[in-house]
This record gives C-alpha cells, sequence and structure tokens, in this order.
C-alpha cells in the first residue's frame, strides 16, 4: 500500500474504536497494518486523538456540598407524602388483585369455552340419539328384508285369511 | 446498593456522594447549566431510592445509574424542545459562563493574562464543538471519556448495542475532528 492509498471509509470509522482499544484482532491488526504504511491514516489518527484530548477543557463541576444530606432529605420527605406505591400493602394489593383478575380470567375463559363446546361442537354420542327410533326397530326392518318381498306377502290371499282371522280372534 | 434496598439510609448517602460530582459533570455538559444539572442529579437518586425495594444487582450499579440519567436527559429534552438547545451555548447561558469562569479555571491565577485568555477560548470553543453534537453523541462522548466506560457498558447505559455505540462515537469523534481542526493543529 502506498502512502498515497486513500484509506477506506471502515478503516477511517475504526480509528476511533482502535483509539480506544475496542477492536477485535482482526480489525487491530488490519488498521496497524494502515497505519505503518499510511501517513495520512498516521496524521488523521493524530489529530483525532489529540481533539480527544481537547475534551479535558469541558467543566467538570462539583455538587454543592450539602448535595447528598438534601438528597437523603428529599428523597425520605418525597416517600412519606407521596410515593406509596413503594409500600407494602400497596405492593401486595398490586400482587393480589393481578392474581385475581388472572383467576378470574381463566374461570371467564373456561366457562365460554365450555358453553362454545357444548353448543356447536358434536358429539360422537349425537347421531347414535338421532336413529334411536330406527335403532330400536332394527330387528323388525331386518327381518323384512326388502319392499318387494312386502308387496308378494301382500299378493297371498292365504297370509291375508290368516290375519283376518287373527284379529277376529283378538 | 443491596443495603439502600434494605433500608439503610446512610448507605444512600455514601452512593449519593459517590455518583453526585460525576453526575452532576455530565448533566451540566448535556443541558447547558449547574443549576438544571443538580436538579437532573438529583431526580436521578430519587428513582433510585424509589426503585431501590425492585432492585436486583444483574448489572453494574453505575450503568444502571446511568442508564436513568441518560433517559433522563433524554426526556428533559424533549420535554423542553428547542429551548434547552439555546441554553447549550455558553455565551448565551449565564450559569454556564459562571461555570466556565470559576470551575472550568482552576488553576487559572497561575496563568499570565494571555495564555489565560488563550485558554478561555479554547475551553469555549470546545463546549461549542461539543453543542454542535447531538444529544445521543454527546452523551455517548462523555461516559466514555468522564466515566472511562466501555462500549459495552456505555450500550447498556444507553440501551444500544456495542456496534451502535462504536458508530455513534466515531461520528461524535469525527464532528469535534472536524470542529476543533484550527486548536488541534496550533
Amino acid at each position: 500500500m502506498s502512502q498515497f492509498h486513500r484509506i477506506s471509509v471502515t478503516d477511517r470509522s475504526n480509528f476511533a474504536a482502535y483509539l480506544d482499544g475496542e477492536l477485535v484482532d482482526d480489525e487491530t491488526r488490519r488498521i496497524e497494518g494502515v497505519l505503518a504504511e499510511n501517513a495520512v491514516a498516521r496524521t488523521d489518527l493524530e489529530q483525532l486523538s489529540r481533539t480527544y484530548e481537547l475534551l479535558d477543557e469541558l467543566p467538570r463541576v462539583n455538587a454543592p456540598k450539602d448535595f447528598a444530606a438534601e438528597t437523603v432529605k428529599t428523597a425520605r420527605l418525597a416517600e412519606q407524602t407521596t410515593d406509596f406505591t413503594q409500600t407494602r400493602w400497596y405492593r401486595t394489593s398490586v400482587e393480589a388483585l393481578r392474581l385475581s383478575g388472572w383467576t378470574l380470567g381463566l374461570v371467564v375463559a373456561a366457562c365460554l369455552g365450555y358453553a362454545v363446546t357444548s353448543r356447536w361442537v358434536p358429539r360422537p354420542s349425537d347421531p347414535l340419539v338421532d336413529e334411536l327410533p330406527l335403532i330400536d326397530n332394527l330387528d323388525k326392518y331386518q327381518e323384512i328384508h326388502d319392499f318387494e318381498f312386502l308387496q308378494r306377502m301382500a299378493g297371498s290371499a292365504i297370509l291375508m285369511e290368516r290375519i283376518r282371522s287373527e284379529a277376529a280372534n283378538e | 446498593m443491596l443495603r439502600v434496598k434494605n433500608g439503610d439510609d446512610d448507605a444512600f448517602s455514601t452512593l449519593v456522594r459517590t455518583y453526585q460530582d460525576r453526575l452532576v459533570s455530565i448533566f451540566t455538559n448535556m443541558v447547558g447549566d449547574q443549576e438544571s444539572a443538580e436538579d437532573l442529579a438529583q431526580e436521578v437518586f430519587l428513582r433510585v431510592y424509589r426503585a431501590r425495594n425492585g432492585y436486583e444487582p444483574t448489572a453494574k450499579f453505575s450503568t444502571w445509574v446511568f442508564r436513568i440519567a441518560n433517559n433522563l436527559a433524554s426526556n428533559t429534552r424533549r420535554t423542553k424542545g428547542r429551548r434547552k438547545e439555546v441554553q447549550l451555548r455558553p455565551a448565551d447561558s449565564g450559569s454556564v459562563s459562571q461555570v466556565s469562569g470559576e470551575q472550568m479555571l482552576p488553576e487559572k491565577s497561575a496563568l499570565m493574562p494571555t495564555r489565560q485568555a488563550a485558554r478561555t477560548e479554547l475551553q469555549q470553543r470546545v463546549w461549542d464543538a461539543m453543542s454542535e453534537l447531538n444529544e445521543r453523541q454527546r452523551m455517548a462522548i462523555l461516559l466514555h471519556r468522564f466515566e472511562d466506560m466501555s462500549y459495552a457498558d456505555i450500550g447498556a447505559a444507553m440501551e444500544l448495542s456495542t456496534e451502535a455505540v462504536k458508530s455513534l462515537l466515531s461520528r461524535a469523534r469525527e464532528n469535534l475532528r472536524v470542529s476543533l481542526e484550527n486548536y488541534v493543529q496550533r
């Protein structure tokens, strides 16, 4: 790489992290390679470093001497006057309310589920109930076989005579 | 913090003293005047105190504190809008001038008048350069420079990925480099 070789955008964006020791080993080696062969990169890095040192000129401000005492006093006072959310009874109540809500929700969901399934979802026994009259007479229907047999029986004079006489006897 | 959770107010006082200057410094550089910074720092501690019962030591305590500070700074900016941006410029803010004059130059009596003037100008220019950054860049820079936080910790405090912090700091430092180019080359 010549010293006039342009520094890539990625390399430049890694300069700050290189100065901070925040690059992984591969990236560090790459930046060190660029710096070793590129004077422009070295100048840029030096400028970046010196700029950062200028931030020492920013104000470092101390809090007033009574800051801690006032803060502790304010915290205690605030707790006594307004912050009931940190009290044990409040947190217990919230927890109980949350549990009650969940329980109520579960009960409602169970009732709804039962109502829906019992009304709209068919049960395996439903066809048996619907066909009960047929099932009760199934033996008779099986003895009859079919309609042609009934018609032949109706055409038999002996059979009809016998049926009439049995009916008269009864 | 576990002692604070168990109701030890002395522990809370110790905790406040440990972090008060750090928070006030960061907020002063974020919002531009010390009085507001102290109010914000106190609000951070009040939130810590209120949340003590639910505190679980799953992460660094300092990260948790600076996350609260970051959220508070963001909320303050959203609430106050552009008015706060105007306050960031020291020339427009009496409070910041006070900070610059009295606390930015602890060793000013040891400097020659011309050097003192140059130093004041440099501080003003650094302040201006910082105020030109967006809020997230500024917070990331302050956490890194003032608190020596790693990218991972800054990410935890600002709810960003480490890669996003890397990108944020890279852009911020490039912006600062451009803004302060003339002062770096002196």
